[in-house]
């Protein structure tokens, strides 16, 4: 088993999960059927998310609904993406320079926003659950099989290029 | 929040607000008992359908490949005691060591249909599937391989884990195994069918533990 309610909060948490099964599933569906356009794999994909909702129920009860909307759908985005379990050591080496996120507080919000956009599938997922939801490398790892240091590399990539593509904007 | 914080978010947003959210979706009996597991907190790490078709190709693959010295040291023989305490080996009779270059079927259930094919260097493996299939790990799912090849001609099983039947049909001896009950629908206890013929052998596996030994020896018949 890999994880179990809180006793003291178990039914407070189920009747959580419920509500947000019933709310989203469609939406995960969405997410889903669009990444891997089968149905089998789909139904799968809704099952992993809400496993990982499951598990992080604690977390989901302290955050407002668009929040818990998004977090949900950007799991679900990971899960579908075929490729994320593969750590593609080439694209994401190890020796790229960590990127102070303060250095970003000086360009437009938009402006940033319209870069992360450019990101790939895998790489928003993390930034998302990095920097909205404030998972750690390590906890994002365990949500997608991968080890921290990967997901940090991942991570590091996609600020270094967001910053390499501002400074040519400039 | 940081300025990357609040862009972040704002992608996310942006993002999750242009899904299409239009599809009813049918969801299968298995899917809902497995959502009403996790949501009493009961959920595991049970392995996904395109994992363990990764594992059970994997598998398959592996056992072509580590058999070789063990079916020429046990030649002389056809359906023995392993070394390995619980286990029993069933190799080709009179096997022709030569490569396998195609191989042939012909029945195969309705909506499946061939879906990839390796080439291996002691023969060929032909993975059958049903795309279309709408229900995930119930008697409506079953997913096929068809595996023919040379010299693999030992093959264990576990009599813990595994139940086995030896009968004939039309001439050729087979070898059916499937789970104990204690194994059965646990993720990578398949049944399998084993045969050989002209000196090569066969098998023909699926996901599903309640795929029939029948259903299994329709397939089997036709292939070359």
């Amino acid at each position: 088993m890999l994880y179990t309610f809180d006793k003291s909060d178990s039914k407070e948490s189920e009747n959580l999960f419920c509500e947000l099964y019933e709310k989203y599933n469609k939406l995960v569906y969405s997410v889903a059927i669009k990444n891997l356009n089968n149905h089998g794999l789909a139904e799968e994909c809704v099952q992993e998310t809400f496993l990982i909702v499951a598990m992080k129920i604690n977390h989901f009860a302290q955050i407002d609904e668009d929040h818990r909307r998004n977090l949900i759908c950007t799991i679900a985005r990971g899960k579908a993406i075929d490729g994320i379990r593969r750590e593609d050591n080439i694209a994401y080496a190890q020796n790229i320079e960590p990127v102070d996120i303060s250095y970003f507080d000086s360009f437009e919000m938009l402006e940033l926003t319209e870069e992360i956009k450019k990101l790939n599938e895998k790489e928003q997922t993390f930034i998302f659950l990095k920097f909205v939801y404030g998972f750690s490398n390590t906890e994002i790892g365990k949500i997608y099989g991968v080890s921290a240091s990967y997901a940090g590399r991942v991570i590091n990539t996609a600020l270094k290029q967001i910053k390499m593509s501002l400074e040519g904007d400039k | 929040m940081s300025n990357l914080e609040n862009a972040c978010f704002k992608a996310c947003d942006d993002w999750v607000n242009e899904i299409e959210c239009n599809i009813e979706p049918d969801y299968s009996k298995e899917h809902i008992k497995r959502i009403k597991e996790i949501s009493k907190g009961k959920g595991n790490t049970r392995f996904g359908r395109k994992k363990l078709r990764i594992l059970l190709v994997a598998a398959i693959v592996l056992l072509l490949n580590v058999t070789a010295f063990a079916a020429v040291q046990s030649k002389q023989l056809n359906f023995i005691k392993g070394l390995i305490p619980n286990t029993y080996i069933f190799r080709v009779d009179n096997p022709v060591y030569k490569s396998v270059d195609d191989i042939e079927y012909g029945y195969i259930p309705e909506g499946f249909k061939e879906v990839d094919r390796k080439y291996m260097f002691k023969g060929i493996l032909v993975d059958i599937d049903c795309p279309e299939c709408q229900v995930m790990f119930s008697d409506g799912e079953q997913h096929f391989f068809v595996v023919k090849n040379f010299e693999a001609a030992q093959f264990s099983f576990d009599s813990e884990t595994e139940t086995v039947t030896r009968f004939e049909d039309n001439g050729i001896n087979y070898v059916y195994t499937e789970p104990t009950d204690k194994y059965k629908g646990k993720d990578g206890f398949v049944p399998w069918l084993y045969w050989n013929n002209d000196g090569y052998s066969y098998f023909v596996t699926g996901y599903e533990s309640s795929i029939s030994c029948e259903e299994l020896l329709k397939i089997a018949r036709d292939v070359k």
